[in-house]
């Protein structure tokens, strides 16, 4: 695998052509996350499906690095929420205040407003937080005190849980889960990533900058961000395809290790994460490659499994569902 | 409402099957009323079980029937044994157990709603069928079972492939390269075993040891077993459990030809049926009026008010004068071979006399089984060393007035039931069978005749020719040299390309069988050696002896028999013998081996030759003889194509291909994935299922960039073609992939990528 990220850039150039916003995120934050291109894809893909992202991970990952250069790169807002067993559901939707002045109540934003929302840690928060953020996930918008309130139309939610140390953690429901389009692990990066890393440390600190420097790509605009979203959802799905989808989501919910199999909710996710992968990949169409590219992150946030791990049971079902072929 | 899975369908096929095995157990020994009856009322119930547990719409209460309908399948077969009991027919308590086990193994298939359940029908039919096999005297009962386990076998492999092709490892491939070795080694051992058992199947039902499933109990629990049928008082004491099937677990009764306890009972269960009020006895009448002929009873029949008394006619009385037919013996055993009498070795140009003596008083005595039986000491040691060879015949000695006993070529030993003196028997001077000491072999005696078979193998091997013969000199002074020279001329025109002694005797008989008439009386018949060879016409003596002195002039020992001829016609099936008649006196030759035995030759047209049977080695060493170009050839070119397979299967595939040239570039890309596929799974690397064909090839590819980016292109274009929006006359089919993988490329491709 092509370690460095601008080579992997050119190699890509013999393919179809990708949409210009497409290349200029993922430039950016390749800029910023070294050595995870694919999942960098998948965030994209997320992004551009108009879904929510569930990071597992562990800390010092790099999941605040990455939403930050989510943020950025959509020139959008970010917000950070670290969720504690005491945050409320008013602190991450907003409340109405009354004016002194104005003899009216003033409503006053929470972070839900912002374009990307970071929850950090969302499974150490109780049920009634986490619940607070399924409206706003679902609907993009959050009624308080009766009236709705529009979110962001690029609203992005990106949460992450630690999977270790989870005494007294409150596991997220599957409802929720059924929400988040995708779960990725970003995991450590190599060595050379590694290596880069820090060499990346030190350069900044002789610049006199320090931090996670911005990267030079030119970031996007949220209306470019909007018509690209727009632009996915026109992606072509071949009715062999969506069968295809189909087949995959009932051999998962007939499998015998499997509890809970994906729900109709979560194939129009993962159709809607293909077509967004086959902007990526430059091309108008959906093929079943694409399927099955994206069938572990769609599949692992939203198959319950008893006893067998879900990328086992994922592995299966991928094997045993025939591919269409070119026939 | 349940769907006709393929797994319901299934398995109430295997139950019906499994009862159906149940049937002809019980058909010929029930009352055949109360069985139809059954089976009607079972037939019945399972469709109304089927046809209620499908309603819906209007009728859909009536599915409420199909359970209880279920459930009382299994009961109907209890029912009708309490019935047909109560009406003084009554079923065996172990058929209506089993029918229970078949009626609930149908109504489990039915009426189960979940997989689990419904593998219990499977269980029950299957013990049904089994225990219904093991119990019955059919031995086409086994067609039962083997259908049964077929069907299952393919049942549970259809039905659960998902899981055994995920028990297979991943990592190993299926490599067609392995198919044809495979296949030729299970042929192989297939074959063989087949060879191996298949004189046997059918020979022994001998249950060497074990638990027989009857319940009639076994060799430690019930005297009737233990002792056979014996006093009768076992059988009698088994009447009280008539419904038993009977003893069948000691070896006496699987071996036994008497009848066992089962075959006494089976065609009454229960308190025989008492037909009429009458009752029957016999009475002596006064000495005064006695008539020898009409014995000493008559038959008083006494009624509910009458009473009769009349003398019972007088049996016919069958004497051996009486007999219709003029046999002189019969014969039980292989039909077309001769029965010797007398054998003479020496010729003195005109007659035949016997001049060595080969005269034995006393015979090895051996009890086989409780029988005495008198072997020949020279043929004992050849008849130990083929135990399997041997065969046994019975001859009936009816109207022979002779103290020679009738036997065929080799016998080793003979045998009279409860004879056990040794100085009954005996060889006589020219090495016969007899009983001396006695005028003649009593009428009506019975011989068991055991004889060895012959293989060409040993004729082979043992005829082994002696140019020093005395006899063959001693011919030139006995018979007329012009005699001797159409000997030796008919010796060279049959034995032109022969060298070995076997072959130039069958070639001198065959001619005598082809060249020569056989004709007892007529103007042209001859009556000398000399006129023979020239009219060649004559009676079966003269057959024989030119044999014989043919033989002689070859360097072979030789000796004319004679004795009956068996024909093959005379096997009368109804009697189970056959009738040797006074016209059946034969005359014919026999030749030594080496090792001193003596085979038989047939000269006579007319009558069958003996039968010495080639063994496998032999017949196949004749074969490769006769046709080796052609099986080397053979073996060449299938050696030569197998090697070469990949190389001209793709020819072939490329040829294809070749042809698929002016195809519509959508069209192309179909048939170009085929035929990469094709050629992958001739290399052995076959396309797992739930890949799909774009990462299938990238993978298969990555080794060398050239053919990735080939393969690269052909995925783009096919993926354009086949999943995207494309209009077909605007875009040209990349199928230069095609073209740059042949077999080959993909062996070493996949090579370098594992490497």
């Amino acid at each position: 695998m092509n370690l460095t990220a601008d080579p992997m850039v050119s190699t890509k150039s013999n393919g179809p052509p990708v949409p210009t916003g497409v290349s200029s995120i993922r430039n950016y934050l390749r800029g910023v996350l070294f050595g995870k291109e694919d999942q960098i894809d998948l965030v994209i893909a997320c992004l551009l499906s108009r879904g929510h992202l569930l990071l597992d991970d562990l800390p010092g990952t790099g999941k605040t690095t990455l939403a930050k250069a989510i943020a950025e790169a959509i020139h959008g807002r970010l917000a950070r929420v670290q969720c504690t067993p005491d945050l409320m559901p008013a602190d991450i939707t907003g409340f109405s205040m009354f004016n002194q002045k104005t003899r009216e109540f003033e409503f006053h934003p929470g972070p839900m407003f912002a374009d990307v929302l970071l929850a950090d840690e969302l499974n150490r928060t109780t049920p009634r937080t986490q619940s607070a953020l399924l409206e706003g996930m679902a609907e993009r918008q959050v009624t308080i005190d009766g009236s709705p309130h529009p979110l962001s139309p690029t609203f992005f939610v990106i949460a992450t849980q630690n999977p270790i140390d989870s005494h007294g953690a409150y596991p997220l429901p599957e409802a929720q889960l059924d929400r988040f389009s995708i779960k990725l692990r970003l995991g450590y990066p190599d060595r050379d990533a590694q290596r880069r890393l820090l060499q990346r440390e030190v350069h900044d600190s002789a610049n006199g900058q320090g931090g996670n420097a911005a990267p030079t790509a030119t970031p996007l605009s949220l209306d470019d961000l909007q018509s690209l979203q727009q632009k996915t959802q026109a992606v072509s799905v071949h009715h062999r395809v969506a069968e295809y989808i189909i087949d995959l989501a009932e051999a998962s919910r007939n499998d015998d290790a499997v509890e809970l199999g994906v729900s109709p909710r979560g194939m129009m996710h993962w159709q809607a994460i293909c077509q967004a992968w086959a902007l990526l990949k430059g091309r108008d169409f959906v093929t079943p490659t694409d399927v099955a590219d994206v069938a572990h992150s769609v599949l692992s946030v939203r198959l319950l499994t008893r006893g067998e791990s879900v990328d086992a049971v994922i592995d299966r079902i991928m094997k045993t569902v025939p591919a269409p072929e070119y026939k | 409402m349940q769907r006709w899975s393929r797994r319901r369908i299934e398995t109430l096929l295997l139950a019906l099957l499994a009862f159906a095995s149940l049937a002809p157990l019980r058909f010929h020994v029930e009352s055949r009323r109360w069985f139809i009856a059954e089976m009607v009322t079972l037939i019945g119930l399972l469709a109304v079980t089927i046809v209620t547990e499908r309603a819906r719409g209007r009728w859909s209460k009536l599915s409420r029937v199909a359970y209880p309908s279920a459930a009382s399948l299994v009961f109907t077969p209890i029912a009708y044994a309490a019935a047909a009991r109560t009406f003084g027919s009554p079923i065996a308590f172990e058929m209506s157990a089993l029918a229970v086990f078949g009626a609930l193994s149908l109504a489990i298939a039915t009426a189960a709603t979940t997989d689990r359940v419904r593998s219990l029908s499977l269980i029950v039919s299957g013990f049904l069928v089994l225990f219904s096999a093991s119990i019955s005297d059919d031995r086409n009962a086994i067609a039962f079972p083997l259908v049964w386990i077929l069907v299952c076998v393919w049942h549970l492999i259809a039905n659960r492939w998902e899981r055994l092709d995920l028990a297979l490892p991943a990592a190993v491939e299926r490599h067609w390269t392995l198919q044809p070795s495979v296949l030729i080694m299970t042929v192989m051992v297939l074959g063989g075993t087949v060879f191996s058992i298949k004189d046997r199947v059918w020979s022994s039902n001998r249950l060497a040891w074990g638990f027989s499933p009857a319940s009639g109990g076994n060799a430690w629990s019930d005297p009737a077993a233990r002792d056979g049928v014996g006093t009768g008082d076992a059988a009698i004491a088994a009447k009280d459990h008539a419904e038993s099937f009977g003893a069948v677990d000691s070896e006496l009764f699987l071996e036994s030809t008497e009848s066992t306890l089962f075959d006494m009972f089976n065609d009454m269960i229960g308190e025989p049926k008492k037909m009429r009020n009458k009752w029957e006895r016999r009475q002596a009448m006064g000495n005064e009026n006695l008539i020898p002929t009409h014995e000493q009873a008559a038959k008083s029949e006494q009624g509910s008010g009458t009473f009769s008394t009349e003398r019972t006619p007088p049996t016919k009385h069958r004497h051996l004068n009486d007999r219709v037919e003029d046999s002189v013996v019969q014969w039980d055993g292989p039909t077309g071979i001769r029965l010797a009498m007398h054998r003479y070795d020496t010729f003195d140009g005109h007659d035949w006399s016997q001049s060595a003596d080969l005269k034995r008083d006393s015979l090895t005595r051996v009890d086989i089984q409780q029988s005495s039986w008198f072997f020949d000491p020279a043929m004992r040691t050849f008849q130990m060393l083929h135990p399997n060879a041997t065969s046994v015949g019975l001859l009936k000695v009816l109207k022979l007035d002779s103290q020679r006993i009738p036997v065929p070529m080799m016998t080793a030993g003979v045998h009279i039931k409860d004879i056990d003196r040794q100085d009954f028997f005996g060889i006589s001077r020219d090495g016969c069978f007899q009983m001396p000491g006695r005028q003649k072999v009593p009428p009506l005696t019975v011989v068991h005749v055991a004889s060895v078979k012959m293989m060409e193998d040993e004729i082979r091997s043992h005829l082994v020719a002696n140019s020093t013969s005395t006899q063959g000199q001693k011919l030139d002074e006995t018979i007329a040299p012009s005699a001797v020279s159409d000997l030796d001329a008919l010796i060279r025109s049959a034995t032109a390309h022969q060298t070995h002694p076997a072959d130039q005797l069958n070639a001198c008989v065959a001619t005598l069988r082809n060249e020569f008439t056989l004709e007892r009386s007529g103007e042209q018949t001859a009556t000398s050696i000399e006129r023979f060879l020239r009219s060649r016409r004559g009676g079966d003596h003269l057959f024989a002896t030119t044999a014989a002195l043919l033989a002689r002039r070859l360097g072979l020992a030789s000796r004319l028999v004679t004795g009956f001829y068996v024909r093959p016609d005379a096997f009368n099936f109804a009697a189970g013998h056959a009738s040797v008649l006074p016209r059946d006196v034969h005359v014919w030759a026999e030749v030594q081996l080496d090792d001193g035995r003596w085979i038989e030759i047939e000269p006579t047209p007319g009558y069958r030759a003996p039968v010495y049977a080639p063994s496998w080695g032999l017949l196949a060493r004749r074969y490769a003889a006769a046709s080796w170009p052609v099986l080397l050839a053979g073996t060449f070119v299938f050696a030569i194509g197998y090697l070469t397979r990949l190389i001209w299967m793709d020819w072939m595939i490329s040829a294809v291909w070749k042809c698929g040239r002016s195809l519509r570039p959508r069209r192309r890309i179909r048939l170009g994935i085929q035929i990469i596929e094709w050629r992958a799974r001739l290399a052995g690397k076959r396309r797992p299922i739930g890949k799909s064909q774009r990462v299938w090839l990238e993978q298969l590819t990555r080794a060398d960039a050239m053919i990735a980016e080939a393969a690269r292109q052909f995925a783009d274009s096919a993926d354009a073609f086949f999943f995207g929006q494309i209009d077909e006359t605007t875009m040209n089919a990349e199928t230069r992939l095609v073209d740059l993988l042949p077999i080959r490329t993909i062996t070493t491709l996949s090579k370098e990528a594992t490497s």
